[in-house]
C-alpha cells in the first residue's frame, strides 16, 4: 500500500473507510511552539475523524489529486519545511508519529 | 572566548514605545470612548495585572472590541488603499511585492517575537488585538512599497503612529493592556529567534530563552549541569527535546541519560540513525530505557524518541513510531 511520510505524519492508502465523523477542518496535525501544521488541500477531499483507542485519527477520501502541505497556522504560508506531497485519489489513513512513555507505560503522540 | 558575532546574526534593539496617540486614533476610528492605557515592560507584569481582573471576561470582551476596531480599519483605511493598488497594478506585480515585502516582517515580528511572547504568557490568540498587530508592519511594508501611489491621509497617519506600537495589546471597552517590545531581540541567519548563550528576548527584568525559534527553559543556559534525566524524558514536545539534544550536545545528552549505542545504520536518505539503550534498568520504569535518534528527512533536525525496550534495531524503532513493523513501513515519498 502507498505510504507518504510528511515529517511526523504518515499517510497510508487503505481499502475501505472506517466508521468516522466528517469534518471541514483540513488541519491534520498541529505542531507546537512554531505555529505550523500539516494540511490536506484539494478540490474534492472528504476528511473524517475517528476515535481509535482513545486517539483521534484522520481518514481522507481523496477524489481528485490533492496535496499534503506544511503551512503556518496564522498566514497559511509554506513554512519552508517539508515540501508538498501530491496524493492521488483514494482512501487514506493519517498516522501520527508516536513515542513510548516508560514511566506511565503509555504511548503518546509526538508533538513538534 | 567567542566573539558575539559567532553566536548570532541579527540583533534588534528598541526603546520603550509610546502608544497613547495610536490607541486614541484607533478607538476614535471605531467610535469607541478613548481607553485607559496600561503599558507593561515585561510579560510577568502584564500577566500579574491581568490575573487581578476577571481574566475570562477580559479576554471575551477583548475579542469583541478587536473585531470592532478591525472592521473600522478595513473599511476606512485598508480597503480604499487596496482598491487603489488593484486598479493601478497587475496581479503579478502585486503578488511579487507581497512575497518580497511581507515575508520578513511577518517572520521576525509575528512568527518570532509575538508568537513566542504569546506562548510564554499563555494569553489566547483571540484576545490579542488585530490592530495594532505585528502583522500591520508587514502590511505597511507592502502598501508603502507602491511608491508611485499616494497613500491616503488617514492611512498615512496610522502608519506613522505604528512606529509607537507595543508588541501586543488586549483592547477592552475601557482599557488597553499592552506588552511593550523586548529591549533586545536576537535572531539567527534564518531570522528565527535564537541565541546560543543568552536569552534571545530580553524584556526589562524578564528574559525568554529561545533556540532556533523554539522557547526553552532558562536552566539549559543558566544551569545546564543541573538538567536531569527526568526533565528530558518528561518534556513531551519533540522540538523542545531536540533543543536539549542540540544545546547539551549528543554525547552529554546520552551520558546524562546513561545511554549506550545498541544499533546504528544509515537510513534511505543517507542519514545516521542510532538506537540507544540505557546502561542499566531505570529504577522508576523498572526496565531499560531506549531511544531512537532519527533525522527529519526535510529539515535534517535530529530527534530523540523514546521507544519500547523490546525493539532490537533502528528500522524496527522507526517503524514502531508509526505503529508499523519493518515489513509494513515502506514510505514511497519522505519529506
Amino acid at each position: 500500500m502507498k505510504q507518504f511520510r510528511h515529517g511526523d505524519i504518515l499517510i497510508e492508502r487503505i481499502d475501505t473507510l472506517p466508521s468516522a465523523q466528517p469534518t471541514e477542518n483540513n488541519l491534520l496535525a498541529q505542531g507546537e511552539g512554531r505555529n505550523h501544521g500539516h494540511y490536506i488541500e484539494g478540490d474534492d477531499v472528504e476528511i473524517y475523524l475517528a476515535n481509535e483507542s482513545g486517539t483521534e485519527s484522520h481518514f481522507l477520501n481523496i477524489k481528485t489529486d490533492a496535496k499534503i502541505r506544511h503551512l503556518k497556522i496564522d498566514s497559511k504560508n509554506w513554512t519552508g519545511e517539508h515540501h508538498d506531497i501530491s496524493i492521488e485519489p483514494g482512501i487514506y489513513r493519517v498516522i501520527r508519529q508516536r513515542e513510548f512513555d516508560p514511566y506511565l507505560r503509555t504511548i503518546r503522540i509526538v508533538k513538534d | 572566548m567567542h566573539q558575539e558575532q559567532d553566536f548570532y546574526s541579527h540583533v534588534e534593539e528598541r526603546k520603550p514605545s509610546s502608544p497613547r496617540a495610536l490607541f486614541d486614533f484607533l478607538y476614535d476610528l471605531a467610535e469607541l470612548p478613548r481607553p485607559e492605557l496600561l503599558l507593561f515592560e515585561n510579560p510577568s507584569e502584564l500577566l500579574h495585572q491581568l490575573n487581578k481582573n476577571e481574566l475570562r471576561s477580559v479576554f471575551v470582551e477583548a475579542s469583541s472590541v478587536s473585531r470592532s476596531i478591525a472592521l473600522a480599519v478595513i473599511k476606512q483605511l485598508a480597503k480604499p488603499q487596496i482598491n487603489a493598488i488593484t486598479a493601478a497594478f497587475d496581479y503579478e506585480t502585486i503578488k511579487e511585492k507581497r512575497a518580497e515585502k511581507w515575508q520578513l516582517p511577518a517572520l521576525k515580528y509575528t512568527d518570532g517575537i509575538l508568537n513566542t511572547a504569546i506562548e510564554h504568557t499563555g494569553i489566547p490568540r483571540s484576545a490579542i488585538s488585530l490592530h495594532p498587530h505585528t502583522d500591520d508592519l508587514a502590511w505597511m511594508a507592502f502598501i508603502t512599497s507602491f511608491k508611485e501611489l499616494k497613500i491616503n491621509e488617514k492611512l498615512s497617519q496610522y502608519f506613522n503612529l505604528l512606529k509607537q506600537m507595543p508588541l501586543l495589546s488586549i483592547c477592552t471597552k475601557t482599557a488597553v493592556y499592552c506588552l511593550d517590545w523586548p529591549m533586545k531581540s536576537t535572531f539567527n541567519q534564518n531570522w528565527l529567534l535564537h541565541h546560543e548563550s543568552d536569552a534571545a528576548l530580553k524584556f526589562t527584568n524578564d528574559f525568554i530563552y529561545v533556540w532556533k525559534g523554539v522557547s526553552v527553559t532558562s536552566k539549559l543556559f543558566t544551569a545546564p549541569n543541573k538538567i536531569t534525566k527526568e526533565e528530558i524524558i518528561s518534556e513531551q514536545n519533540a522540538e523542545r527535546r531536540r533543543c536539549y539534544l542540540e544545546i547539551l550536545g549528543a554525547k552529554k545528552f546520552a551520558n546524562l541519560l546513561e545511554l549506550d549505542i545498541r544499533h546504528s545504520e544509515i537510513d534511505a536518505k543517507g542519514n545516521l540513525q542510532v538506537l540507544y539503550r540505557s546502561r542499566d534498568k531505570d529504577l522508576v520504569a523498572k526496565e531499560f530505557l531506549q531511544f531512537a535518534k532519527v533525522v527529519c528527512p526535510s529539515t535534517q533536525r535530529e530527534y530523540f524518541l523514546c521507544v519500547p525496550a523490546y525493539l532490537n534495531n533502528c528500522t524496527e524503532a522507526v517503524a514502531w513510531t508509526f505503529g508499523k513493523t519493518p515489513e509494513n513501513y515502506k514510505p514511497d515519498v519522505e519529506t
